[in-house]
C-alpha cells in the first residue's frame, strides 16, 4: 500500500471502529460526565484512591461473570443462574477448604462444579434446543436450593491464612484480584475480535440457521458460551470467598440483575450479534459506582434496584431511539 | 364497444410526488394515474422508485411534495388508515405474516366481522379462510389452521395476496407479486387479478417482468432512477425492446450470455446421486448425474420439490439416499463433508439462511472459509485480501466491506452471497432461485458469473421457477413434479412449452 492509501485505510479502519461502537463510546461518555459530578457532590470521599479500589473491589465478581454473560448474550442467549451457580460453587469449594484446608483442592472443586452447570445449561439450550431464559431459570431454581441443602444453611469460615492473598493482597499496590480482571477481559477479548470461536458467537447471533448452512458445528458454538460462563463463574466464587474469607448461601443474589445489567448498559443487543467486552466493562463500571456514590450520598439502600433497574431501562431506551431514528 | 361505464377521468391520479431518502431523490416530480377496471404496471429496475410510489400511494411513506387526488377530489394520505379508509391497499413484497400464527389468523387477524364480543368466531375464520385458498386451488395444499411459518416463500406470498383480496379494495396495488410464485401459480394470480378488474378495481401492478406485463396490464408506467420515462402509456402501443430500452436506458442484447463452448458428451460425471428421499416425504427416490463443467437446471412447479432435493444432496436436511463426488461415495451426508467435497450451495432465502444482517461485508462473506477452517484464530490479513479478489470478480458494487451487509442492494447482496461460497472453490456450486427479486442489470451480471464459472470447469446445479433464465442458462434441464425427476430436457429440446407440460402432468 502506498503512503496515502494506508492513511486513508487507517482513517476508514478508525471510522468504522467508532461508528460500530457508537453506544460503548456514549456510555463511557456518560460515565465521565457521571464520576466528574459525582467527585464534586460527593467530595471528597468518591474520587480517593481508598473509595475507587472500594468500588473495585465490589464489583471484580460482577466484572469477571459479566464477561461470560456477554458472550452468551451475543448467541441471542441469556444465563439467569450465574448468581446461584456462584453459590453453590462457592459453598461447595468453601466447604473443601473447612474440611480439607487444601487451597487447591478447593480451587478446582469450586471451578469444576461452576463449569458443570455452565455445560448443564449449555447442553440443554444447544442441544436439546431448550430456550436459554427457561433453562437457566431452572439452574438457577435448582442450584439455589442445592446449595442449602449441602450446607444446611450454615456458613463456613476459618480458612487457611493464605487463601486471603488474592482476595485482599496486592501487587506494587495493585490488588491480585484487580489484575485478574484485567487479565480476564483483555483474554476475553482476544477470543471475541480476534478468534473463530468469537467470530461464531456473533454469527450464531445474528442468524443461527445461516451459520449451520455454512457446515459450522452450531450446536458447539451455543454450549461454549455457557460452559465460560460457568467456569468464569468458578472463578469469581473464589475471588469472592478469598475477600470474605467465608462462604454462606446467600452469595450472588445482586449478579443476575448486575452482569445482565451491565452487558446490556454496554451496548450489547439481547438480540443477539452485536456487543463488546469494552461495552460491558463500562456497564460493570457505571452501576459499581452508581450503588457506591448513592451509599456515599446517604440514600437508603433500598433504592439501589429502583437506581440500577432504571439505568437498564434508560439504556435500553436510549439505544432503541437510535435505531428508531435510523430506520426512518 | 360503447361502454361509457367505464369514466375517463381517473380513481386515483397523483401529480408531481417528490419523494427523498437522505439527500437522494427516490421519487423526482414522478404522475400517475390509476382507473377503475384497468390494470396498470409500474415498471423500473429495482431502485427505480416504483416500489416507492407504491408505498406512497397505500400510505406507507409519505411523500415530500406531491398531491393525490381520488375521484378527482385531493386527499391526504398521511398513513396506511388514510388509505385503507379510501379503499387502497398494496401487497407487499416483503412478507407481512405472522408466524406463529395459523393462515386463517393471518387472514383474519384484524377483522372485527370474525369477532364477537371479544370472543374469535374460530369456525367462520376456517371456513372462509378455506374458500379463499381454493381460489388458488391450495385449498388441499395448506390448511388454514397450518403456521406461517411452515409454508413455503410461495404460500406465503399467496396468503400475503389473499389478505388484500378479501379486503374488498377499490384500488389494489401489488408489489412485485410474481416474484416468489411459479408459472402456473402466477397463472391463477393473473385470473383472479382479472376478475377484481372486471368487479372494477383500479389495480396497479409494481414488476419487472416484461413477458407478464403483457399479458395482464392494460397501460404503463415506467421509472428509472426515480425520473418518469414512460407516463401512461397504452402497452398496444409499445413494444418490448421500448420498455427494456426505457427502463435500462439502453437495450440489453443477450439477457443470458453465452460460454465458450459446449459441455462435450463424454465429459465426466462428478456428481451422482441415488434414490434420494427426505424425512418428509417431499423427495422420493431421486437420482440424477451433473457433469464436468454443465449446468444442470432444475424446475418444475412450487411444491415440486426441487429445493428439497438439493437441500437433502447438500446435506442441509437429513435424507436417505446415496450422494457420489468423483465416484466416491459421501459417507455421511452433511454439510461439513459437502463442504470437504468441495460442493457449495447457495440457498434461496438470502435473508432466512443467508446472510448474517447485523454483521460487515466482510465478515458474510469469510463465514465459510472461517467456519470450515480449523484455525484457532483466523489470519484477517488473507481474509481481506481473498474478499477483495472476489469483490473484483464477482463486480460486487460497494464503499467498505467493513459496512454492514444491508448497506448493499438486493444484486449485491446475492453477490456476496455466491462470493461466500465461491472462497471456498468449490467444484460443484449448488445456487437456488440466484436472481430471485433482484433487477435485470444485476441478473445479466449473475447469469455471466454463472457461465464463466462453468466455462473454469464448475459443475453448476441450478433451481429456478423462471422458465426463461432456465432455458437460457442450462444445458440440461430436469423437471420435477410431486418429488420426482418427470423429465429430462436437453438444451435444444427445451421450450417453455414442454417444461410446462411436463410440470403439469408428466
Amino acid at each position: 500500500m502506498k503512503d496515502g492509501e494506508k492513511l486513508n485505510f487507517i482513517r476508514e479502519n478508525f471510522r468504522w471502529g467508532f461508528k460500530n461502537y457508537t453506544t460503548e463510546f456514549s456510555m463511557l461518555v456518560i460515565f465521565i460526565v457521571f464520576f466528574a459530578i459525582m467527585s464534586f457532590a460527593a467530595a471528597p470521599y468518591f474520587s480517593r484512591v481508598n473509595n475507587i479500589l472500594n468500588v473495585i473491589s465490589q464489583i471484580a465478581v460482577t466484572a469477571i461473570i459479566a464477561i461470560g454473560q456477554t458472550y452468551v448474550i451475543i448467541t441471542a442467549g441469556i444465563d439467569l443462574s450465574v448468581g446461584s451457580i456462584l453459590a453453590l460453587s462457592g459453598m461447595l469449594g468453601g466447604m473443601t477448604l473447612f474440611y480439607q484446608q487444601n487451597i487447591f483442592v478447593a480451587m478446582a472443586v469450586a471451578i469444576l462444579t461452576a463449569a458443570a452447570a455452565g455445560l448443564f445449561n449449555g447442553l440443554l439450550v444447544g442441544v436439546a434446543k431448550i430456550p436459554a431464559f427457561i433453562v437457566t431459570l431452572g439452574t438457577m431454581g435448582i442450584a439455589s436450593s442445592l446449595t442449602y441443602v449441602i450446607s444446611n444453611g450454615n456458613s463456613y469460615a476459618q480458612f487457611p491464612k493464605v487463601y486471603s492473598a488474592l482476595g485482599n493482597d496486592a501487587l506494587f499496590g495493585v490488588p491480585y484480584y484487580l489484575i485478574l480482571v484485567i487479565l480476564l477481559f483483555v483474554i476475553g477479548s482476544f477470543v471475541l475480535v480476534k478468534t473463530k470461536l468469537g467470530r461464531m458467537l456473533y454469527a450464531i447471533g445474528s442468524n443461527e440457521e445461516a451459520v449451520r448452512l455454512s457446515g459450522v458445528n452450531v450446536k458447539l458454538y451455543i454450549v461454549l458460551p455457557y460452559v465460560i460462563t460457568g467456569f468464569l463463574t468458578g472463578i469469581a466464587a473464589i475471588v469472592n470467598s478469598s475477600r470474605l474469607m467465608a462462604v454462606d448461601p446467600t452469595m450472588g443474589k445482586d449478579l443476575q440483575m448486575d452482569t445482565l445489567a451491565a452487558v446490556v448498559i454496554g451496548g450489547t443487543s439481547l438480540a443477539g450479534g452485536r456487543g463488546s467486552l469494552f461495552g460491558t466493562a463500562i456497564g460493570v463500571l457505571l452501576i459499581g459506582f452508581l450503588r457506591n456514590s448513592l451509599n456515599l450520598l446517604g440514600v437508603n439502600p433500598f433504592w439501589q434496584g429502583t437506581a440500577v433497574g432504571g439505568v437498564i431501562i434508560v439504556a435500553v431506551l436510549a439505544e432503541r431511539l437510535r435505531t428508531l431514528r435510523q430506520e426512518r | 364497444m360503447s361502454t361509457p361505464s367505464i369514466p375517463n377521468t381517473p380513481l386515483l391520479r397523483a401529480e408531481n410526488i417528490v419523494k427523498r431518502f437522505g439527500g437522494i431523490a427516490a421519487l423526482d416530480d414522478v404522475r400517475i394515474e390509476l382507473h377503475k377496471g384497468r390494470v396498470h404496471a409500474l415498471m423500473g429496475e429495482n431502485g427505480a422508485g416504483k416500489s416507492t410510489l407504491g408505498k406512497i400511494i397505500s400510505g406507507i411513506y409519505k411523500a415530500d411534495e406531491g398531491q393525490v387526488f381520488f375521484e378527482e377530489r385531493p386527499v391526504q394520505i398521511e398513513n396506511t388508515r388514510d388509505a385503507s379508509s379510501l379503499g387502497i391497499s398494496i401487497v407487499l413484497q416483503e412478507f407481512n405474516l405472522v408466524g406463529r400464527l395459523s393462515v386463517a389468523e393471518n387472514l383474519f387477524l384484524n377483522d372485527p366481522a370474525y369477532c364477537r364480543g371479544g370472543l374469535m368466531d374460530f369456525s367462520k375464520m376456517y371456513e372462509d379462510s378455506h374458500s379463499l385458498l381454493k381460489l388458488f386451488d391450495m385449498d388441499r395444499m395448506v390448511h388454514p389452521r397450518q403456521k406461517v411459518e411452515a409454508l413455503s416463500v410461495a404460500e406465503m406470498q399467496i396468503v400475503e395476496i389473499l389478505k388484500a383480496v378479501k379486503r374488498n379494495s377499490r384500488v389494489m396495488i401489488f408489489d412485485e407479486p410474481t416474484a416468489a410464485l411459479s408459472q402456473a401459480e402466477a397463472k391463477k394470480l393473473f385470473s383472479i387479478i382479472n376478475d377484481l378488474k372486471s368487479q372494477g378495481v383500479a389495480i396497479a401492478i409494481v414488476s419487472h417482468r416484461i413477458e407478464e406485463i403483457y399479458q395482464i396490464a392494460d397501460t404503463v408506467t415506467v421509472l428509472r432512477d426515480g425520473k418518469q420515462m414512460i407516463d401512461g402509456a397504452k402497452l398496444s402501443d409499445i413494444n418490448e425492446n421500448q420498455l427494456v430500452s426505457a427502463m435500462v436506458g439502453r437495450e440489453i442484447v443477450d439477457l443470458y450470455g453465452a460460454r465458450s463452448s459446449a459441455v462435450p458428451d463424454e465429459a465426466p460425471v462428478i456428481l451422482e446421486t441415488r434414490n434420494i428421499s427426505d424425512k418428509k416425504g417431499r423427495v422420493k427416490g431421486v437420482s440424477f448425474s451433473l457433469k464436468k463443467g454443465e449446468i444442470l437446471g432444475i424446475t418444475g412447479l412450487v411444491g415440486a420439490g426441487r429445493s428439497e432435493l438439493i437441500r437433502c444432496v447438500f446435506g442441509a436436511d437429513a435424507a436417505n439416499g446415496e450422494v457420489y463426488v468423483n465416484g466416491r461415495r459421501i459417507n455421511r451426508l452433511g454439510v461439513r463433508s459437502s463442504i470437504a467435497n468441495r460442493i457449495s450451495m447457495a440457498p434461496e432465502d438470502r435473508k432466512r439462511d443467508g446472510l448474517l444482517l447485523p454483521i460487515s461485508i466482510l465478515r458474510n462473506m469469510t463465514m465459510v472459509k472461517v467456519g470450515f477452517e480449523r484455525n484457532i484464530a483466523p489470519n484477517q490479513k488473507v481474509e481481506r485480501k481473498l474478499s477483495a479478489s472476489l469483490v473484483e470478480k464477482l463486480q460486487i458494487k460497494l464503499n467498505d466491506m467493513n459496512s454492514p451487509i444491508l448497506s448493499l442492494s438486493g444484486g449485491n447482496q446475492q453477490k456476496v452471497m455466491l462470493a461466500k461460497w465461491l472462497m471456498m472453490n468449490p467444484e460443484i456450486l449448488i445456487v437456488d432461485e440466484p436472481t430471485r427479486g433482484i433487477d435485470i442489470s444485476a441478473k445479466s451480471e449473475i447469469y455471466s458469473i454463472l457461465n464463466k464459472l462453468a466455462d473454469e470447469g464448475v459443475s453448476i446445479l441450478m433451481v429456478s421457477s423462471e422458465m426463461p433464465e432456465i432455458i437460457g442458462m442450462c444445458d440440461r434441464i430436469l423437471v420435477m413434479r410431486d418429488g420426482r425427476i418427470v423429465k429430462e430436457l436437453k438444451r435444444h429440446e427445451a421450450s417453455e412449452e414442454a417444461i410446462a407440460y411436463s410440470a403439469m402432468m408428466g
